[in-house]
């Protein structure tokens, strides 16, 4: 599968899902992001930046100043419990949907 | 920094650093540095769009918490109408009655005059300095004068008169003026038809010409233009109509119609050349870029060159004055002070909206916790209280404008009928705008209290509960703060009031001197055509009396040139005899002069006090005689007899000179009005010589207005086109005098008596809801044995111990702006003592009734139910 866009709304899943392992700046996101999905979709700054923002505003997540690896500047996100709360709840979603998806599909 | 630019600012950090570590990567993959920067960038796309995209969340993002605030403002008004009416009704009260008032000040105060560059138009006054009269009207000659100055483009001159009209219809007497050429030339007013007046019109021969107004037109002629061109018949001579005035045009004093003044003309010559004699008023218009002060200045000059000439003018200035001045002259003080005024009332029904929000915002203070735990900041918290409140304001103001509607037509409806421009009082997109404005202001200001209460909910709840009991003495501080204030506003304003009451009950306890129960008063004229000889027109003067005096329901009838003067009565200069000559400057003494039937003094009352009445040997040809008022005496004849002194007019050099003999002196009265002083007087009969125009006054047994039918009928009896003017009651026409006094005070009461109510609605509020929170220290203080009157007594105090300092920053203010009333006051001290107590007795007794229902709660309060409690 070549890299695609995101289907519309699965953005804030993923970002939510990729914050679950640790805290990340935005590039870490978007790798994170493509690494658990074998590179099937690429997060581009236009849709990232805007979405941080939805999310830090909405508290599901927070940010910090940090220093990258290679001890640059950076702006770390992190997820809130009321987050994780949201991931749980949108991973539960997701799974109906995709399941009901996948039913869908294999009657065919 | 503002919150917006530091996001701005980390945005671009944090695209910077996306950028480098993309950069870094491909670095490490392999890549030249620069290579690797440019492929990163690529990648990246364009940064502004970035940021244009978070922007657009933004944005969304502030709107749809706006509008979520909003609408959850609205349901939770909704959910608690009780609060919403109060608050809705204070707000509609304080902005309807603002809105109402600001109506008046634009209509009669800001809106500018309907003369083109009506800025450079001024009234020149004779500044009176001998009879201490700074707006005084002018002579002729003067006139003449200040017509060269050369700061001014063009100088008229005016006097108002009225005039009959016969033919065309019923004979009527319409208010009219003598203008001299360049009148409408001074306005700038072209005729809607017909032509303007002009110089040739002051030529003898010329002269008998009319401009009419357009509602004159319209109603008595059909609006038909062939009138211009016609002659009609005013005060029985013919006049040729040249033109008619556009619609409203109507200076001074509501005209119907011009007359030139021929200087020339027969009748005109002892009018136009007496140097002493003050009747004109004249408008200048201001050459372009010529200042006010200019123009005072070059005619002073003039008027000094005139006193070395005329010592009788020695002393005298000029008092140059913008037209708008004149006009609305007396009232703007009135309207100012009511503006202040309502603006007071205003500020307290903010405050007791702030009250009743702080102790809404005190019931809420559970969902401030629970909201503030699930993530709310404080600020969010606040912004969104500040929200609901502007949403209040917002509802309260459209009341309030609704209010203000109907309170401006109340207010054109009780407003005093000389109300300068009263008729263009309106709501207008102007007053809207204000109402508008007032309504922000009044949402943000009463909007921040209970902001920072909620704010500091969200804190404390960080904090947890610990702080709670800090954070309620807090609120409990800041709404005992509002009662204070609330009390010292509703204070001054009673002061205000108070002052204003009782200067108006200082007026009515003046004696007039002169009975004004039950007297009705009409003027007749007795035109040259129909009465060609003074005989005529005594003989038609006496007819009238005799049957008026027989009528029954009359007690007695009187007739006099005028009753009531004007605030400009009509003075003119006297040489009294073996007084120093008015050549030799200083003791140049004027009177004002009128004609009365010798009945005058009985009919109405004004004692007789030294000397004889006139008699019926005082006829034409008979020495004349005059009798003069006390103040006469005391001004120019002190401590000496009066009786058997003459003076005159004209030239006492000259052996024809008329000498009048005074045979009587009778008491002053106030024909001027209540407030202005009694001027030096001069009375002469009737008898003697017979003006054409009089006022007839008759005493009637009962109500004075029933006898108007049948005094109509009584005159035209006499003579068919005789029309009836000033048809009024004596009594009416002087409060008319001080009616505008009279609207200020009902007004300025008004917002008082609102005041004190919207006080006392805070201060019951305030101290309920500090009872409710001591229910359960009153509990133990009873279940300890305290009695009925030491609880009471509690409640009292912890009351008055707002209300006081409230009463005593109220006085305080109140002696800094009373001041500001002084043009008001008649009789009274701005400091008056005895009003001041009375207001302060007054606004804490209401204070006290307002403590008694919730001091009478905490009484009951049973003392295991108090524990039981929480």
């Amino acid at each position: 599968m070549a890299p695609s866009n995101l289907v519309p709304g699965t953005l804030d899943l993923l970002v939510l899902k990729a914050l679950s392992l640790g805290e990340l700046h935005g590039l870490g996101i978007a790798r994170r992001v493509e690494q658990i999905t074998m590179g099937a979709f690429r997060v581009k700054p236009g849709s990232l930046f805007p979405a941080l923002y939805r999310m830090e505003r909405a508290g599901w997540v927070t940010s910090a100043q940090g220093k990258s690896e290679n001890r640059r500047d950076a702006k770390y996100y992190a997820l809130t419990a009321k987050g994780r709360r949201q991931l749980a709840f949108e991973q539960e979603e997701w799974s109906g949907i995709l399941a009901a998806l996948a039913l869908a599909l294999r009657t065919t | 920094m503002s919150g917006r630019e530091r996001q701005e600012r980390e945005l671009d950090a944090e695209l910077s650093a996306w950028v480098e570590q993309l950069t870094d990567e491909k670095v490490r993959a392999g890549l030249s540095p620069e290579e690797a920067r440019r492929l990163a960038l690529a990648e990246t796309g364009g940064f502004e769009q970035v940021k244009e995209r978070v922007r657009d969340e933004r944005r969304g993002a502030v709107l749809e918490t706006a509008g979520r605030d909003a609408a959850y403002a609205l349901r939770s008004l909704r959910r608690n109408p009780g609060f919403a009416i109060v608050a809705v009704l204070t707000l509609a009260l304080g902005i309807g009655a603002t809105t109402a008032i600001f109506s008046a000040v634009h209509a009669v105060l800001l809106r500018p005059l309907p003369y083109p560059d009506a800025d450079r138009l001024a009234v020149l006054w004779l500044n009176n300095t001998r009879e201490q009269i700074e707006r005084d009207v002018t002579s002729y000659p003067n006139f003449v004068d200040w017509r060269d100055a050369a700061s001014l483009e063009a100088v008229a001159g005016y006097s108002g008169t009225t005039g009959d009209f016969t033919g065309d219809g019923d004979a009527e007497q319409y208010a009219g003026a003598w203008v001299t050429s360049d009148f409408f030339r001074v306005l700038r007013i072209d005729p809607h038809a017909g032509t303007r007046l002009g110089e040739e019109h002051a030529r003898v021969g010329n002269d008998q010409v009319v401009v009419l107004s357009h509602g004159l037109w319209t109603r008595r002629f059909g609006a038909d233009p062939g009138v211009v061109g016609r002659t009609i018949r005013i005060q029985g001579a013919g006049r040729e109509v040249i033109g008619v005035m556009p619609r409203g045009f109507a200076y001074p004093d509501g005209a119907e119609f011009w007359l030139p003044i021929a200087p020339e003309a027969e009748g005109w010559e002892q009018a136009t050349t007496a140097r002493g004699s003050l009747w004109l008023s004249v408008i200048a218009r201001l050459r372009s870029g010529a200042s006010l002060e200019q123009a005072s200045a070059e005619l002073a000059g003039i008027m000094a060159g005139i006193a070395d000439e005329y010592p009788q003018m020695a002393g005298n200035g000029v008092f140059v004055e913008p037209l708008r001045d004149t006009i609305i002259g007396d009232v703007r003080p009135g309207l100012l002070i009511l503006l202040g005024a309502v603006a007071f009332v205003l500020l307290i029904a903010c405050v007791n909206v702030a009250n009743l929000l702080l102790a809404r915002g005190a019931s809420r203070r559970r969902e401030m916790a629970v909201r503030s735990a699930l993530g709310a900041s404080g600020r969010r918290l606040a912004t969104q209280a500040l929200v609901e409140s502007l949403v209040l304001s917002v509802v309260g103001g459209v009341a309030g404008l609704l209010a203000g509607i109907a309170g401006t037509a109340l207010l054109v409806a009780v407003s005093p009928a000389d109300l300068p421009r009263v008729d263009g009082v309106r709501v207008d997109t102007a007053v809207v705008g204000f109402a508008l404005l007032v309504t922000l202001v009044t949402g943000l200001l009463f909007g921040i209290a209970p902001a920072l209460q909620a704010r500091a909910a969200g804190i404390a709840s960080t904090l947890r509960e610990g702080d709670r009991g800090a954070s309620s003495g807090k609120l409990a501080r800041t709404r005992r703060l509002l009662v204070t204030a609330e009390v010292a506003l509703a204070l001054m304003l009673l002061v205000g009031a108070g002052l204003l009451v009782r200067s108006f009950a200082a007026l009515q306890a003046v004696q007039p001197g002169f009975q004004t129960e039950r007297v009705l008063s009409f003027r007749v004229n007795a035109g040259q055509t129909r009465y060609p000889q003074p005989a005529h027109v005594q003989q038609f003067q006496q007819d009238l009396l005799e049957r008026l005096n027989a009528q029954t329901g009359v007690e007695a009838a009187t007739a006099a040139t005028t009753l009531l003067l004007s605030r400009l009565p009509n003075m003119s200069p006297i040489n009294l005899e073996g007084a120093p000559q008015a050549a030799e400057g200083e003791l140049v003494i004027s009177v004002t002069s009128d004609f009365v039937h010798p009945t005058f003094f009985e009919t109405l009352r004004i004692p007789l006090l030294l000397g004889r009445g006139f008699e019926s040997g005082d006829v034409a040809g008979a020495p004349p005689v005059v009798i003069v008022n006390e103040t006469f005496v005391r001004r120019f004849l002190p401590g000496e007899d009066p009786i058997g002194r003459r003076f005159t007019r004209g030239n006492p050099e000259n052996p024809d000179a008329v000498w009048q003999t005074i045979v009587g002196v009778v008491a002053d009265s106030r024909r001027s009005g209540l407030v202005d002083p009694v001027r030096p007087e001069a009375y002469r009969p009737t008898t003697q010589v017979a003006p054409r125009s009089m006022e007839f006054l008759v005493r009637t047994a009962g109500p004075p207005l029933a006898a108007v039918p049948t005094v109509r009928a009584l005159v035209r009896g006499l003579d068919p086109d005789m029309p009836l003017a000033q048809v009024r009651t004596i009594e009416g026409a002087l409060a008319e005098a001080v009616a505008t006094r009279r609207f200020v005070m009902i007004l300025l009461g008004a917002f008082a008596a609102l005041a004190v109510l919207l006080a006392a609605i805070g201060i019951y509020g305030v101290l309920a809801y500090l009872v409710g929170q001591r229910t359960r220290e009153i509990g133990i203080r009873i279940a300890l044995g305290a009695s009925r009157g030491e609880v009471l007594g509690l409640v009292f105090r912890q009351s008055l111990r707002h209300v006081l300092p409230g009463v005593a920053i109220g006085a305080a203010g109140a002696l800094a702006v009373t001041r500001l009333l002084r043009s008001q006051l008649y009789g009274v001290q701005p400091t008056d003592p005895a009003t001041f107590i009375g207001v302060t007795v007054l606004l804490v007794g209401v204070a006290l009734l307002a403590t008694w229902i919730p001091a009478r709660r905490a009484v009951q309060v049973s003392p295991l139910e108090a524990l039981r409690e929480e």
